[in-house]
This record gives structure tokens, sequence and C-alpha cells, in this order.
């Protein structure tokens, strides 16, 4: 007998909001540590 | 680049495929030899700046590597190997790849020209129009040489990060460039002969699918002869130390032993073995990564 296999049932809606927040968190990671990265950047250029 | 799209994805679009279309693991090499140019100058480099230049590169590789995703959709889809990125796999709308490429690229150039000079971000921005445009667009569908200048864009990063730490395009950042250039065709065309029915499929004019098999194995073995002695060039001429030298003289003459058998010393291997070819690309890669190791090696030991 063939075996089938069943997957999970996912709601699309719940599938949408979870791919833009995993974005939004990136995204908000990302603009964070270039501004740690500009700060960072400052220092050494005033430093010379 | 044709009119037809593939249909609008259903879901948003995943901030793994957008990385997925910087190409990472290119990107890795990019980075490496990069960092190599940066460590391997004569100069001692504040840690952010040099951080930021690599950051630099890497980000303008990935926003180029975008583009290239963005007008190559149609031809990815044709090959195995590619038909899987987000785009031909429908994932992701083609506009947003585009977008996204030249966001990357703008930014890096913009903030390589901030944080850490004016030449450097210059050669940045050239390197990223040479990759997006003059390779993907214009070269590539047009001419069986596509690779032999298109190696060009790939042998930039060295030179940037070299011109990062110093400020100044001397020899050894024109040599280091002319290495990943002269290495460029024999790799991509040992890779291109076991990959040859992909390229055939797609309509891109690789050598192989143009000028056949033989020509192909011929002028592999002339770029590994020429690599040879451009190898030497940084330890001849250009200051390099002993390590840089053995390290170059060794690694090279493997190489020219693999393009040897690629091309000549074929006893016992059929025409369609693609074993030397693929000997040689493995081996082509760790050349690189040895190589440019080796220089950095020779800068930090011997001083």
């Amino acid at each position: 007998m063939k075996r089938m296999t069943k997957f999970p049932e996912t709601d699309p809606e719940a599938e949408r909001k979870r791919i833009i927040k995993q974005r939004n968190l990136m995204l908000g990671g990302l603009l964070g540590a270039m501004v740690v990265l500009f700060y960072f950047i400052s220092i050494a250029r005033i430093g010379g | 680049m044709t009119a037809a799209s593939p249909p609008a994805p259903a879901l948003p679009t995943d901030w793994r495929d957008f990385f997925a279309l910087t190409k990472p693991r290119v990107m890795s090499l990019v980075i490496f030899t990069g960092l190599c140019g940066l460590l391997a100058a004569p100069v001692p480099v504040n840690p952010v700046l040099g951080f930021t230049a690599i950051l630099c590169i890497a980000v303008g590789a990935g926003g180029s590597a975008a583009l290239n995703m963005w007008w190559e959709a149609d031809i990815d889809a044709q090959m195995k190997r590619t038909a899987g990125r987000p785009l031909p796999a429908g994932r992701m709308p083609r506009e947003s790849a585009r977008d996204f490429g030249l966001v990357l690229s703008v930014f890096s150039v913009l903030m390589m020209a901030v944080g850490v000079g004016y030449l450097a971000a210059a050669v940045l921005a050239f390197s990223i129009f040479y990759y997006a445009v003059i390779y993907t667009i214009w070269l590539k569908p047009r001419t069986p040489q596509n690779i032999v200048i298109g190696g060009g864009a790939g042998a930039f990063p060295p030179m940037i990060g070299w011109i990062a730490a110093t400020g100044e395009i001397t020899l050894m950042p024109i040599l280091l460039f002319a290495i990943i250039f002269f290495w460029t065709p024999p790799h991509f065309w040992a890779l291109a002969l076991f990959v040859e029915t992909d390229y055939a499929k797609a309509g891109i004019p690789m050598m192989p699918v143009v000028a056949g098999r033989h020509s192909t194995r011929r002028q592999i073995l002339v770029y590994a002869v020429l690599l040879l002695p451009l190898a030497m060039l940084p330890f001849w001429i250009a200051g390099a130390g002993v390590v840089y030298g053995a390290s170059a003289l060794v690694l090279s003459a493997i190489f020219l032993v693999l393009a040897l058998r690629v091309a000549v010393f074929r006893q016992g291997v059929g025409e369609t073995d693609m074993g030397p070819e693929k000997r040689l690309f493995a081996f082509s890669v760790f050349y690189l990564f040895a190589l440019f190791a080796a220089l950095v090696a020779d800068r930090w030991i011997m001083g």
C-alpha cells in the first residue's frame, strides 16, 4: 500500500504574518547595526 | 531579459530569499580576497574602517549579484543548477530583486565614500557597473570570451581592499587584479566543460558550447601557463617575500600540471570523462584561497 505523507495544515494569513514579522525583525536588526557602525566610524574618523 | 515574468507570489518574500539574491557562496570568496588585499597592504589599518571597507565590498558584491539575478531570471529558469533561485522559482517579484540590488549597490558605494575614502568608493562603483552591466547585460549573452572580460569583476575586491588601506593604486593591487583576471578563465571553463549541456540549453555562448571541448581545453592550458609567471610577479618585482614566492611557485606548478592533464595528457581518460576538469575546478578554488592566504601570511610573518 502506498504510504501517504500528511503535511500540517498552515493558515496562509498566519504564514504571511510570520514572514512579515521575520522581515521586520531582520530589517530592524540591520538598521540598529548600521547605527552602531556609523557611530564607530565617526569615532574612528574623528580620532584620525 | 524578456517581458514575460513569473506570476506574482501569493506570500510575501522571505528574508532568506533576499539573502539568496546576494549569492552568499560567491560573496565568501569576495570577502576573503578583499580582506587579503586589505591585510597585505603595508600600512596599519584602523579595525573599524577595515571592517567597514570589507562590509562595503561584500554589500556591493551582493548588490551586483542581485542585479545579475534580476537580469538573468529567464536564463536561470532554464538551467537545473539555477532553477531553484528565488526569481525563477516564483518566490519573489522581479522588481523586488532589481530594487534590492540597486539599494545595496548605492548604499555600499556611499558608505565606502563616507567611511573609508573616495578612491576606494569609485573603484567599488566601477566594479559593480562592470559586473552588472558590462558582464551580465553586455558580454555574457554575446561572446564566448564573456568569462575572460567578465573575470575582471571578480578581480576587483583585493584591489579595493588594498586601496581602502593605502588610499592609492600601486603596482601590487594591479598584480592582484591580474592574478584573479587570469585565474578566472581556466576556473570557469573547467566548470563549463562539465555543465556544458545546461549552458547550451540556456543559449549562453560559453566557450565549450561555441568553440568545442578541444579548443576550450587548449585555452585553459594557455591561461594556466600565463598564470605561473604572473603569480610570481609580486615576489619578483613587487616586494612580496619568500613565503609568498614559494607558495605561489608550488601552487601554480600544481595548477599547471592539472591543466596539462585536462588539455594534453588524457591517456586513459575519454573525451566525455570530466574527471580532470572536476579536479582542476576543485583545485582552482583552493589555489586562490591558498595564494592570497600566503600573501597575507608573508606580510605578517616577514613584516
